[in-house]
């Protein structure tokens, strides 16, 4: 008779037995594959939550302070200068979703009066233009201070748009869709008086009302007309070219770049400090993670507590499943003694043990799976079920793809089972090779 | 021509307490042999070393003329000798028919039913047949393998009076019609009769003569 037969008449007979060991093995594969689905849950969970605060960094210019012959204090404000072709450098080092360059200018219109601030006159008559590539990333809109109440928000594929306060928009019966000219302009003072530097015009610029906003702060302080928050025009990027005001391609006011995830905000801004296409002298970063850095150590404390958690559960599955295969093979000494007196030799005995301990634990494994996979379900359903729309709506793109925390690669549930069912293997070889150590006369002489 | 000779065999535990001394006997087939003796005088070692289950500490086993240890004890307990244990030692989950064809490629019913053990009971698991039809399982075992010799230790020491002189004369006729070396450790004076020669074991040392 053969070892395998032997291995099968051992299990289908010995039904007490087997049931114990493929239960042992069910339990501990079930535990092992929803402790590991809690870990990936874990991360993926901080991945999405770190996703959605999401972080970000900006590039502005130096601002220097010197004093003058006079004695009087003159504060030295450089302009930014990035140049499309470094922020396409920047977007290649990776992680970056999107940038948002914003240039700054003036503008005026013949058919747009400005909401009169301190000193207002027909010359002062202008506002300020906040171009940019996406209006909705802007600082004002992100934290709330502005808010779209009409129309859409600039985009990166917008030409000749704008975005107007509520207030404007009533002051001059504009509403979205409404067209109307501006053109350049730059606020001086002259005489104690606010002044239009360019007094001759020769650009203009046709746009469209695309959307209109309403602020929720007012400013606390008189203002020159062109200083009035209501008077903020947002643009596409186009709008300041066409005005001559800015260049295409060139970047003056502040470059924005958005990080899908905070915890590579250190190693973006490391790397991007390491461009020589850009004049550190008279540039600088800042970051801003502050809701991320907020978390972020009781992010990294779950992680740690959830392995530490799958490493106890892991080393006491693994102790039990040691230490009753080990009692079950022991178990089988009369039956080794008996065998090699029959002439059977060891590594045949060997062989049947071990075949009937993986094909059970094959067979728990292949049923703990299908449990996994069911309990996994409902226990993601259960812990984490509104989540992914939440994370959602709270990320900048809206493409993050949340859920499916508990599930586990094919390749992580094979490593699951090729380690439970090394240490199957390994905890019989060890224990048969007590008995196999012993001389057949030893063994029988043990067993009466 | 000895089938199975022990040759000046001497066995000690941890080198001191010597159980066999200069132990030297000859056994031929389809002959009936018992080893008689006091308790712990050595029988069941002296069997356990013809068998190969152990090696001695001194002198030579030889089965047809060759030492057991050139081929290995493993080989010479396959394909050389069977035992028959006092507790029987069958494989518990097994029936009878499956115990015979542990070491035998020949069908085991017919042997079974030699034996006494009709069809039905050598399909029923061993644990439920008497110590009787579990003798005559392993009994069996014995002699569907090939081996020359049967090595026997106390084969009816569990048994009642009547079963016990049932199995020695089962052993004795095997030794007959299958012309195997049938060698019996016994305590018994009834089975110890049968036997064509008889050797007593006293203080490690033997001593023999015909029956």
């Amino acid at each position: 008779m053969n070892f395998a037969k032997m291995a099968f008449l051992h299990v289908s007979r010995k039904k007490g037995k087997t049931l114990g060991v493929f239960l042992l093995n069910f339990f501990a594969a079930v535990s092992l594959i929803s402790g590991f689905g809690v870990l990936n849950a874990s991360k993926m969970l901080s991945r999405d939550i770190r996703t959605s605060l999401g972080a970000a960094f900006c590039i502005r210019a130096k601002t220097g302070v010197s004093v003058n012959e006079a004695g009087e204090t003159e504060i030295m404000k450089n302009s930014v200068n990035i140049s499309q072709k470094t922020v396409n450098e920047i977007m290649e080092i990776g992680g970056i979703s999107c940038c948002n360059p914003i240039n700054y200018g003036f503008a005026k219109s013949g058919g747009v009066s400005f909401i009169p601030g301190d000193g207002h006159s027909a010359e002062s008559d202008m506002g300020s233009v906040t171009a940019l590539r996406f209006s909705s990333l802007a600082p004002d809109f992100a934290d709330k201070t502005a808010e779209l109440t009409a129309g859409n928000h600039i985009t990166e594929s917008d030409r000749g748009k704008i975005l107007i306060s509520e207030r404007l928009a009533d002051y001059n019966h504009l509403s979205v869709g409404d067209f109307v000219t501006l053109t350049h302009a730059k606020l001086g003072e002259l005489d104690g008086g606010y002044v239009d530097e360019i007094p001759v015009k020769t650009a203009f610029a046709r746009v469209e009302v695309a959307g209109i906003y309403r602020l929720n702060a007012e400013d606390a302080v008189p203002k020159p007309t062109a200083g009035l928050a209501e008077n903020v025009i947002y643009a596409s990027l186009d709008v300041l070219n066409e005005l001559n005001e800015s260049k295409p391609g060139i970047y003056t006011g502040e470059v924005d770049f958005y990080i899908n995830d905070p915890a590579g905000l250190e190693n973006a801004v490391r790397k991007v400090r390491a461009l020589p296409s850009i004049d550190w002298a008279t540039h600088f970063i800042r970051t801003n993670d502050f809701r991320y850095s907020q978390i972020a150590d009781g992010l990294a404390n779950l992680g740690g507590m959830t392995k530490i958690l799958l490493v106890c559960v892991s080393a006491a599955g693994a102790a039990v499943l040691v230490l009753i295969l080990t009692l079950c093979v022991r178990g089988r000494m009369r039956e080794a003694g008996i065998l090699l007196a029959a002439g059977i030799s060891k590594g045949e005995i060997l062989a049947q043990f071990l075949l009937e301990v993986l094909s059970v634990t094959a067979l728990a494994m292949i049923f703990a799976l299908a449990v996994s996979l069911s309990v996994s379900g409902i226990l993601e359903r259960r812990l984490f079920g509104g989540l992914p729309e939440i994370l959602n709506e709270k990320t900048m793109t809206k493409e993050a793809e949340c859920g499916g925390y508990m599930k586990l690669g094919g390749g992580k549930i094979f490593l699951i089972f090729l380690c439970q069912i090394f240490a199957a293997a390994a905890s019989t070889i060890a224990s048969s090779a007590a008995i196999m150590r012993l001389e057949p006369k030893e063994i029988l002489s043990k067993i009466g | 021509m000895s089938i199975l000779e022990a040759r000046n065999v001497a066995y000690s535990y941890d080198g001191r307490r010597a159980v066999l001394k200069n132990v030297s006997a000859a056994f031929e087939a389809g002959r009936i042999y018992a080893i008689t003796g006091p308790s712990g005088c050595g029988k069941t070692t002296l069997l356990s070393l013809l068998g190969g289950l152990d090696s001695p500490t001194g002198g030579q086993i030889l089965f047809e003329g060759e030492d057991i240890s050139k081929k290995g004890l493993a080989f010479h307990r396959k394909n050389n000798v069977a035992f028959i244990f006092q507790s029987y030692n069958l494989i518990d989950y097994m029936t009878p028919a499956e115990n015979v064809a542990l070491t035998s490629k020949r069908p085991p019913l017919p042997i079974l039913e030699r034996l006494g053990l009709t069809r039905e009971e050598s399909k029923r698991n061993v644990m439920r047949l008497s110590g009787g039809q579990q003798q005559r399982t392993a009994i069996a075992r014995a002699l569907a393998s090939d081996a020359g010799v049967i090595l026997a230790d106390e084969p009816t020491g569990n048994l009642d009076g009547d079963t016990a002189a049932e199995i020695a004369a089962v052993l004795k006729e095997c030794a007959r019609r299958s012309n195997k070396c049938v060698i019996i450790v016994t305590h018994s004076e009834e089975v110890a009769g049968i036997a064509d020669e008889v050797f007593w074991l006293r203080g490690g040392e033997i001593y023999g003569g015909e029956g």
